[in-house]
């Protein structure tokens, strides 16, 4: 009877764990997906145009340094690394930018590199890929301790080394069209370029040492 | 990562997504940039060299995996526990 009942147990549990590791449940979390993701042989173009097998469906890809355009919004870019897996369609799960601050790591993700990491999720939106459950992961790691990590000959991916920080966000694509709608003005409506009002953001620019009127340190 | 017109092809004339994070930032920065030249600090410099670096890890670490084994394991594991649970 005891038997009967762990072997029902582990039934259970090994089921569960199948079921977690499918591409189409939500059970996978993210640090999974980047996990079992391999290195896809294709360019990210001929990935999402060629339609997967059965069994590539069921396979996460990792894409590093490939080049993203927005023909509609008129800008390009390269990402650092994503993640994408085939169902009906392309799907992405993360776009993983990699920071390395001087010194501090900020306590939540930089609003400026979410929206850097969702420029590059609007190219892939407009380019047919599916984004409705895309994250926007930014890792922020010190660069003396990325230094010391790469350096090693270590296997381990740059985000498990010990200090770094992973900082996840959900894509929003209303949000980003709204932010970039305001830079837009300046690009295609004359409107004057506004001085920033946060201090932390003369502090990383490098015109604020003198060569900016309206520098605020 | 900032694009080379080389890469950036006919496409050449489009706004590059650094740029657009700059501007986010401080749109008075991406004006300096864009009227007194590119500054880049020595911390900078750095990080794009980190960059440069994690890149050709990814690009090697994903290939070998061990998720094939584990999986092959669960399954059977799964159907021994399911035929002992029904049968045993």
């Amino acid at each position: 009877m005891v038997n009967s009942l762990i072997m029902m147990i582990v039934f259970f549990i090994g089921v569960l764990l199948l079921l977690s590791l499918q591409p189409k449940t939500t059970m996978m979390t993210l640090g999974m997906k980047m996990r079992r993701a391999k290195s896809a042989q294709e360019s990210l173009a001929e990935f999402i145009k060629t339609k997967k097998n059965r069994w590539g469906i069921k396979q996460y890809y990792i894409f590093s340094e490939e080049n993203v355009r927005s023909l509609g919004h008129r800008f390009v870019g390269r990402f650092d690394s994503a993640i994408l897996h085939w169902e009906d369609s392309p799907v992405l799960d993360a776009i993983i930018e990699y920071k390395f601050p001087v010194k501090h790591i900020p306590k939540i993700a930089r609003p400026e590199d979410v929206f850097q990491s969702g420029l590059y999720a609007l190219a892939l939106l407009e380019s047919g890929v599916s984004c409705s459950s895309a994250k926007l992961v930014t890792i922020y790691c010190p660069q003396e301790i990325a230094m010391s990590c790469l350096d090693r000959k270590s296997t381990r991916d740059c985000w498990r080394c010990g200090s770094a920080s992973v900082k996840v966000t959900r894509f929003k694509p209303k949000s980003v069209l709204k932010k970039l709608q305001r830079l837009d003005e300046v690009w295609y409506n004359g409107r004057v370029p506004n001085p920033t009002q946060e201090p932390h953001n003369c502090r990383v620019c490098p015109y604020s040492n003198g060569r900016c009127n309206y520098s605020l340190i | 990562m900032t694009l080379s017109d080389a890469e950036k092809g006919s496409f050449h004339r489009m706004r590059e997504v650094s740029e657009l994070r700059v501007q986010y930032q401080c749109e008075y920065r991406l004006y300096l940039k864009q009227k007194l030249g590119d500054v880049h600090s020595k911390a900078s410099s750095i990080g794009l060299n980190l960059h440069n670096h994690v890149s050709k890890k990814d690009a090697t670490q994903h290939v070998e995996k061990k998720d094939n084994l584990i999986l092959l394991l669960i399954v059977i594991m799964t159907l021994i526990a399911g035929y002992l649970w029904i049968f045993g």
